[in-house]
């Protein structure tokens, strides 16, 4: 890295004058920033001036006077960031009478600016990956973006391991193919590999700033031991209020919307002083949001109990605190949490973190160890996804004609993408043109066809039915929640799923309130609060992150070596050398496992510490496995750290049951049959375009125009096994919900099977038998369950089958 | 979530060759029963897991079996496939065949679905017509997605109807007679059949009922004292919840039977006092 006080800050003098006006100096990584040539990723933390500094090249070039026409565009993974940056922005520019205009462009945009954008595009454009993939799609995005300068790409970290991060990539080799010279601008958090980030960007100079001092980050005393089991951290709201108390403003953040929900109540029967203390979260409806943001912002509120949608880089202002409740799960994500407190540079950030139960305990253990170290997990996926790319294809096709050749090497100047053979990448083209099918059935009603040497959209009406299904977030299906009667007010959002599990009279939480259900009318839940009632908690069935490859090791690690213990509570000591006597710790290299009986069952438990996910799926095989086997399981439990199963006889040879190459069978014989492969392919074929989320025209009428993603995963199944989409859900069960991956990873990092015969329960088992979320296993699987509660509901209503 | 974990398909014999598959994924509550060649003769199972323990209706397994019901004083079979077998009229009513809806997508420029419906959908119906041996087919509507798809398929159909008679009713999405005799509806025995229902008693489709019920939408036939409604037969076809007014106002008070494996039969609407959920099974304590 060049000296950096050294370099000219090459600020034109207005510019200078205004920083001088505001009593500033430009961080040395500013001005590294305007005068590093090329492409650069900014890696600096929370409160460094991330966003100024990638926009000082554009308004030092303002200074000089813009023609008219988009010169900037600035990208960001969530909505809420483009209006505080626009509003951030509009100082400086205003002070300085730039004359610019900037303009924000998401999905919240009305319908006559974006048409005017259309035409007449700002100065600056402030927008998100989906709708910039939008903008793209037009046949007028040459004219748009031919003339741009400069990308801001923020909070680039949170968009690098997943579908959309592979959008915007895709999206921002199309814009430097069409405007040449092109500077893009990466602004990311702390990250484990920033050289691979840059490679992830198509290639950039990294420039780091100072990281700061190091965090102020501990457990929070908390005067009860956590629980055996659970996940809520309920028992510590007392603690948490009293931290709250001391602190300014404090930001709780808890990994889950029901479990926000529930530590939001709990607090507040703890309240007694009646602080200021709002919820905040995904599912709540955006007026509610807007509402916790303007009073933060405010300065009305001492704390807010947050989920992931604060995560990101939000101009908190006075966060003194943040307050992790529950294991993290990934260090990574700790890290930039803790990032939210103190947004002044040079003090250090102050968190505290509350573990949910025993094992989180060493879990949350081993994640400070990490960040004490520096050590952050690494990014999960290696190489772009091709329904992303799918998808990419079809929205390029909207825009006009290309030829294949130069879209492929185009597709290719994308880092995710810059491995793609050129086999896959006509795979896709073919799915997209054909359907990809064994049976060619469409030749006369392609989606594309070659004219010329290039690809057309055969029928361009189709382009706005394409249009209106871009992105890459397949989230399940929502009901918004109001309250009864006409125009009540909205509340949030549920799943569709827990709706359907809701009888009028049930309650449930939402927005910190207990509300009783009482009808669905044209997809919207109905409901009355009720205050006094217990609630049915709001299930969110949303992928659980699973604790990262890393932080797995490392817990593994700690458990195993006895003399590191003393970075833990006495109370988790006592229980790790309770187990050590009674049965056995588990060690980094071996596969740890126990069978006992209880009450008339026998207990098989598996420590194999791969995750929440990959458990799940072990669970499946080895159920199947032990059904096979004549072992009669009944059910089983997975968490991030172990899988119990239960069942009438006991594993007796358990190297048997974690034969590798039976589980690869298992995974793809077996399992390809599950509802967790067809989730996967339910979210596969709705990126590439097979299945459309929304039909020009439909109305909300309750009728299912489309039907379930089911029936064609299981015509593909059938007729069609080596089809691009289910060769594609395959790949992505190796990762996400299914996880294969690590089930893998631990069957071949951990060779060593030591099987234990205690006569008991053990001390790590008891926890697990404790846990929610079990998963029942009946030979006769879900249709006898149906049968019976048939039977059950027939008898009860006093009739006869034959009636 | 994971509740699915008995999904495992089995195999049933006979003769050494593999004959019907059933279990977990094969039978589903859209497909009914998917073997292309359900005969009669006795199945050897061979799986293990499933609950297929016995086997009457002749060839179908005890968990494949019928509803019987009588509707405005006939007698009926409801088939788990979403057939209705008329034993006096020898005939097999089946609503919303829907085929070449997947082809009628693509020609308008939409999501080019895997095309292999039209096939699965005539094997169910094949299969359907062997196990009851039905003597006639009525179709109440919706049979061809539009009148391109009637007559790409006319060499198949001509295939079903060797030997049997075709009555096809005129759909919503039937829009002219194409090579095929369609009526706007017919009468049999005293009963109306038609694509949507009238005046009943009648016999009709249209609506695709399904029924939310253990946490799973299922395709239904709702039976209430004026009108039979059919669920959709064709395989691409989704439904209209039963709690739809339109629905409830057709069959205030009634059935519901159940498609999959079994067609059971529920009380319409659901009493609402009992909560429709999966008992906690095999708890450790």
């Amino acid at each position: 890295m060049p000296d950096t006080l050294h370099v000219p800050l090459l600020l034109p003098e207005r510019l200078q004058t205004w920083f001088a006006a505001q009593g500033w100096d430009a961080h040395p990584h500013q001005r590294e920033m305007l005068a590093t040539p090329g492409d650069r990723l900014l890696i600096a933390p929370t409160g460094g001036g991330k966003t100024l500094a990638g926009f000082l090249p554009t308004l030092a070039e303002a200074c000089a006077g813009l023609s008219p026409g988009l010169h900037t565009l600035y990208v960001s993974p969530l909505k809420a960031l483009t209006h505080d940056i626009g509003r951030n922005l509009a100082r400086p520019v205003a002070d300085l009478g730039l004359g610019l205009r900037i303009e924000d462009r998401t999905g919240d945009t009305g319908a006559s600016a974006r048409a005017r954008q259309r035409v007449d595009p700002p100065h600056i454009l402030l927008t998100t990956p989906e709708s910039l993939a939008l903008m793209l799609s037009y046949p007028e995005a040459p004219r748009i973006f031919g003339r741009l300068r400069h990308v801001v790409i923020d909070e680039i970290h949170a968009l690098v391991d997943s579908k959309r991060g592979d959008q915007l990539v895709l999206c921002l080799a199309r814009l430097r193919g069409l405007a040449p010279g092109l500077r893009v601008a990466g602004l990311s958090a702390t990250v484990e590999d920033p050289a691979a980030l840059a490679r992830w960007m198509g290639g950039a100079t990294v420039i780091a700033a100072d990281p700061g001092p190091p965090p102020d980050i501990a457990m929070l005393p908390t005067t009860l031991a956590p629980p055996w089991a659970g996940a809520g951290g309920a028992y510590a709201a007392r603690d948490v209020m009293t931290a709250i108390a001391a602190a300014r403003l404090t930001l709780v953040f808890i990994n889950t919307r029901a479990q926000a929900e529930l530590f939001f109540q709990a607090l507040w029967a703890v309240n007694d002083t009646n602080l200021p203390i709002a919820l905040h979260h995904g599912s709540l409806s955006r007026e509610a949001r807007r509402k916790v943001e303007a009073a933060m912002a405010a300065g009305a509120l001492r704390a807010v109990v947050a989920t992931g949608s604060l995560d990101l880089g939000l101009d908190w202002g006075d966060v003194d605190l943040v307050i992790q409740i529950g294991a993290p799960k990934n260090v990574k994500r700790l890290v930039q949490r803790i990032g939210r407190a103190n947004h002044r540079y040079d003090t250090p950030s102050r968190a505290r973190i509350v573990p949910a139960n025993r094992f989180e305990v060493i879990e949350c253990v081993a994640a400070l160890q990490a960040v004490a170290a520096g050590e952050l997990d690494g990014n999960g996926r290696v190489s772009g996804g091709l329904d992303v790319l799918c998808q990419h294809i079809l929205l390029r096709a909207c825009a006009g004609p290309f030829d294949a050749c130069a879209l492929y090497a185009e597709v290719r100047g994308a880092g995710p993408y810059a491995g793609l053979g050129r086999a896959a990448f006509d795979d896709c083209l073919d799915f997209v043109a054909t359907g990809g099918y064994a049976l060619r059935a469409y030749d006369r009603w392609q989606r594309l066809v070659a004219r010329d040497g290039r690809w057309h959209l055969r029928d361009p009406r189709a382009a706005r039915a394409i249009r209106m299904n871009i992105g890459t977030i397949v989230a399940p299906e929502l009901l918004s929640v109001r309250r009864g009667g006409r125009g009540g007010a909205p509340l949030g959002e549920i799943e569709e799923s827990f709706a359907a599990s809701l009888l009028p009279g049930d309650t449930f939480l939402i927005g910190g309130q207990t509300v009783r259900y009482d009808r669905m009318r044209e997809m919207v839940v109905e409901v009355t609060p009720q205050p006094a009632r217990v609630p049915k908690i709001a299930v969110f069935n949303g992928l659980k992150m699973a604790t990262s490859t890393e932080l797995s090791a490392r817990l593994l690690d700690l458990i195993g070596t006895p003399r590191a213990w003393e970075s833990l509570p006495d109370h988790t000591r006592d229980w790790l050398a309770l187990q050590a006597g009674i049965s056995a710790l588990p060690r980094p290299g071996t596969m740890t496992c126990e069978s006992f009986p209880r009450a008339g069952r026998w207990y098989f438990t598996l420590y194999s510490f791969a995750g929440r996910n990959a458990n799940q799926t072990l669970g499946l095989l080895l159920t199947h496995r032990m059904e096979r086997d004549g072992l009669a399981p009944l059910g089983f439990v997975a968490t991030d750290y172990a899988l119990l199963i239960w069942s009438l006889e006991p594993v007796r040879d358990p190297a048997a049951l974690l034969d590798a190459q039976g589980l690869r069978e298992g995974m793809t014989e077996w399992l390809a049959g599950n509802a967790v492969m067809k989730r996967g392919f339910r979210a596969v074929a709705t990126v590439a375009g097979l299945l459309q989320r929304n039909l020009p025209g439909a109305r909300k009428t309750g009728r299912q125009a489309t039907f379930s993603s089911d029936i064609l995963y299981d015509a593909l199944r059938r007729y069609d096994p080596d089809h691009l989409l289910l060769r594609l859900t395959r790949d992505e069960a190796m990762r996400g919900l299914a996880d294969f991956g690590r089930v893998e990873e631990m069957l071949r990092t951990r060779p060593e099977i030591v099987h234990l015969r205690p006569p008991h329960v053990t001390p790590f088992a008891a926890p697990l038998m404790l846990e929610a979320g079990r998963i029942p296993i009946r030979a006769s699987g879900a249709a006898r369950l149906l049968e019976e509660e048939a039977d059950a509901l027939i008898r009860e209503a006093g009739i006869t089958q034959d009636g | 979530m994971l509740a699915e974990a008995g999904g495992a398909t089995s195999l049933w014999r006979r003769r050494g060759r593999a004959c019907y598959a059933a279990g977990g994924q094969a039978v589903r509550s859209d497909g009914g029963c998917t073997a292309p060649t359900l005969r009669a003769g006795p199945c050897e199972w061979r799986g293990h897991v499933g609950t297929l323990r016995s086997v009457s209706c002749g060839t179908v397994p005890r968990a494949m079996r019928c509803c019987a019901l009588s509707f405005a004083g006939h007698h009926f079979r409801a088939r788990p496939s979403g057939a209705l077998y008329w034993p006096e009229r020898d005939s097999l009513i089946v609503a919303d065949l829907h085929l070449g809806k997947s082809e009628r997508m693509a020609r308008r420029g939409g999501a080019l679905l895997p095309p292999y419906e039209v096939a699965e959908t005539l094997a169910r119906l094949e299969a359907e017509l062997v196990a009851t041996g039905a003597r006639r087919l009525i179709a109440l509507g919706d049979s061809f997605d539009d009148d391109l798809a009637a007559e790409a398929l006319a060499p198949a159909l001509a295939r079903l109807g060797a030997g049997r008679d075709i009555l096809w009713i005129a759909g919503n999405h039937d829009p002219r007679p194409a090579g095929h005799a369609m009526q706007g509806e017919a009468s049999e025995s005293g009963l109306a059949l038609r694509h949507v229902a009238g005046n009943g008693p009648d016999i009709s489709g249209h609506y695709h009922p399904k029924l939310t019920f253990m946490g799973q939408r299922i395709s239904v036939f709702l039976v209430g004292a004026e009108h039979l409604i059919l669920p959709a037969f064709g395989t691409y076809t989704g439904g209209l919840d039963c709690a739809a007014p339109v629905l409830r106002a057709l069959v205030p008070q009634g059935w519901a039977i159940l498609t999959g494996q079994t067609a059971r039969r529920l009380p319409f609407p659901l009493p609402t006092r009992r909560r429709s959920r999966a008992p906690r099974g095999g708890l450790p304590f």
